[in-house]
């Protein structure tokens, strides 16, 4: 454990971000544990077996995944018919409490036959209370191996949670871990400290969303966030089209394969299914997902200047082999997709819907009956950016709204001090665009774009930050103790952590 | 706000003395402040009477975060000469992240102890912290 100024701390620092939850021990470099926030879950047979009053583990069981249960063993098949009925004779409340949840790395990764997976943060707020307390059970005990009863804990937050979710979080360190103390802190100001800042304009670009977020003095100026759902996965999602239209590619997750066979470049793959039963949408969705991820960290790239075919052309090819090994070549492909963050009205029409397509096209050249669930999937995302009637904005816009809604005084201090981070700001070339495109909206003041330290460091800024702020000996009096959460309740944390 | 909590040492009388030291009495032309080496506290690292500003500069360590108090004087393009005192936290993109963390969450706390402060600069390398730009902060805050 590590000790400063003799005061011996033993803090732990939780950060759970959209993608990926990093865990460790405060004064260390780099955190302990890393690994998805997506849980995996289903039905836990062996409590249904012994009780028969199981249920369906959502509210919303699709038809889709009922066939698909149909086609795994008979016995199986009973449990779910058993499940359908008795989902309309209980109440919804019991059902979650009988989930088999699945965590980590090798947990969720890992093919079982029924089993969904889901991201257990909405928005960057917690969404599903159980899965998000077996993500910390995971953390505490299965990874850093320790009794939470003997550490206080620092949790880092998305800066737009909302008061309710903070105070249920504190209750659910004392109660649940028994935690000795317990601290929240905005990520947005532990990246401005971590890097050595404390005003600065926080531009946060992850896997659900991206966010600008104005710091000044430590804190956080509520009404200058701006925020908006196009981040990594939009990318994700536009590569897995490009390649099912342009290329007539559906990927097919490493876990299915069973024999591949050497294609030529651009071939369709031949390859033997493993015959498994009982994959979900979301599971298949979820490994879809890390191929694509796979595919973005090797190839893909952003233009220092707007997107321009011929310049990406010449940048010369890079190959990439799909688990299944179908291959390509691509060039100034490489480029495209990323350029969403720059120019969403390349892709997306002002209702947020793709430009050149329409649901029901979506639906109907769909040839392979397994991958159903995924391209409903695909339709629901759709759906739901049209709800959501705003036009995207870039990332460059995004961060002068925010520096807009502040203080005319404050704005040159923001713009001089302009931290970028989140893993889909990794992109080779990224920040350098950056650079470019934010000081043509503002032109009267200097820009300056700063990066926390090296590209692995930037996976973890937050955590970083929180890490050395937990470890200082001084940093004890801000500990909410359990003896003061027993005085004053929960609503502690709002008068303590701002 | 999550505030390190490293404050300034209580025997350094900072306020009021520093301003009434740099303004009135002109004793020093600039300080610089550390963090002790316990992370515990903020103390006086350097004081000096040098007028060479080259100095104050070459006095910041390159890969190191450090607070400084500079007292800044200028002439106005229609003569008569200004003064400002300038408030410095100084982050190299070079120091290393605990420095930077530590540094960035306990300004607060000495800022709040220094009076009379008219100009924050928030630098990370030379060009910020030069007689240049400082100067320019200056001119645009003064009429």
């Amino acid at each position: 454990m590590p000790t400063y100024n003799g005061d011996e701390v033993n803090a732990l620092v939780l950060d759970v971000g959209s993608m990926w939850t990093r865990a460790g021990f405060a004064g260390e470099e780099s955190p302990y544990a890393y690994f998805p926030t997506s849980v995996g879950y289903m039905i836990d047979s062996d409590s249904e077996s012994s009780k028969n009053n199981k249920k369906a583990p959502e509210q919303n069981p699709t038809i889709e995944s009922n066939n698909e249960n149909a086609e795994k063993n008979d016995s199986m098949d009973v449990d779910t018919e058993t499940n359908k009925n008795e989902k309309s004779t209980n109440d919804s409340e019991k059902s979650d409490t009988r989930l088999k949840y699945y965590v980590g790395n090798s947990g969720i990764s890992l093919f079982r036959p029924g089993m969904e997976v889901k991201n257990v943060l909405a928005d960057g707020m917690v969404d599903d209370w159980d899965a998000y307390e077996k993500i910390l059970d995971y953390a505490l005990y299965n990874q850093l191996r320790i009794n939470p009863e003997e550490h206080p804990i620092m949790v880092s937050e998305a800066s737009w949670n909302s008061a309710e979710k903070r105070e249920k979080l504190t209750e659910l360190m004392f109660e649940k871990f028994k935690c000795p103390g317990f601290y929240v802190c905005k990520s947005a100001v532990l990246t401005a400290f971590g890097t050595g800042k404390s005003t600065a304009l926080v531009v946060d670009s992850g896997a659900d969303f991206s966010s600008a977020v104005p710091v000044y003095d430590g804190y956080v100026l509520q009404k200058g966030i701006v925020r908006q759902n196009l981040g990594g996965n939009v990318i994700s999602d536009l590569i897995v089209d490009y390649l099912k239209e342009e290329q007539n590619y559906q990927i097919t997750p490493l876990f299915e394969i069973k024999r591949k066979e050497r294609v030529e470049v651009g071939k369709q793959p031949i390859f033997d299914r493993r015959d498994l039963g009982g994959i979900t949408d979301s599971f298949r969705n979820y490994m879809i997902r890390q191929t694509v991820l796979e595919y973005k960290e090797s190839v893909c790239q952003v233009l220092e200047y707007p997107y321009d075919e011929n310049t990406a052309s010449s940048r010369g090819n890079k190959s990439f082999e799909f688990p299944d090994g179908f291959s390509l070549v691509l060039g100034s492909r490489r480029f495209y997709e990323p350029e969403v963050m720059f120019q969403p009205n390349l892709f997306f029409n002002k209702d947020r819907t793709r430009i050149g397509k329409n649901l029901e096209n979506m639906n109907t050249d769909k040839n392979d009956e397994n991958i159903n669930g995924n391209q409903n999937m695909n339709n629901n995302t759709n759906l739901e950016r049209k709800k959501d009637a705003h036009e995207y904005m870039s990332i460059q816009e995004l961060a002068y709204r925010a520096v807009s809604k502040c203080d005319v005084d404050l704005r040159p201090h923001l713009l001089h001090n302009v931290v970028l981070t989140g893993g889909n700001t990794l992109f080779p070339g990224f920040t350098e665009r950056f650079s470019n495109e934010l000081p043509k909206l503002c032109q009267s003041s200097r820009v300056r774009i700063h990066t926390p330290g090296s590209t692995i460091d930037r996976r973890y800024t937050a955590w970083l930050g929180g890490s050395i702020l937990a470890s200082l000996g001084t940093f004890h009096q801000m500990w909410i103790s359990s003896e003061e959460y027993q005085e004053q309740g929960t609503s502690i944390v709002n008068k303590r952590c701002f | 706000m999550a505030s390190s909590h490293i404050t300034p040492t209580p025997d350094l009388h900072l306020t009021p003395t520093l301003s009434h030291h740099l303004k009135l009495k002109k004793a020093y032309k600039f300080i610089i402040f550390k963090i002790s080496d316990d992370s515990k506290e903020i103390v006086i690292e350097k004081t000096s009477e040098s007028k060479s500003y080259d100095d104050f500069v070459s006095a910041l360590p390159p890969t190191d975060c450090r607070f400084a108090v500079y007292d800044f004087t200028y002439e106005m393009p229609d003569g008569g000469e200004r003064q400002k005192l300038c408030f410095y936290s100084w982050s190299p993109d070079t120091a290393k992240v605990k420095p930077k963390m530590l540094y960035a969450s306990s300004k607060d706390a000495i800022r709040k102890r220094l009076d009379g402060i008219n100009i924050e600069i928030q630098c990370t390398d030379l060009d910020e912290v030069s007689h240049k730009s400082v100067l320019e902060k200056a001119m645009r805050t003064s009429r």
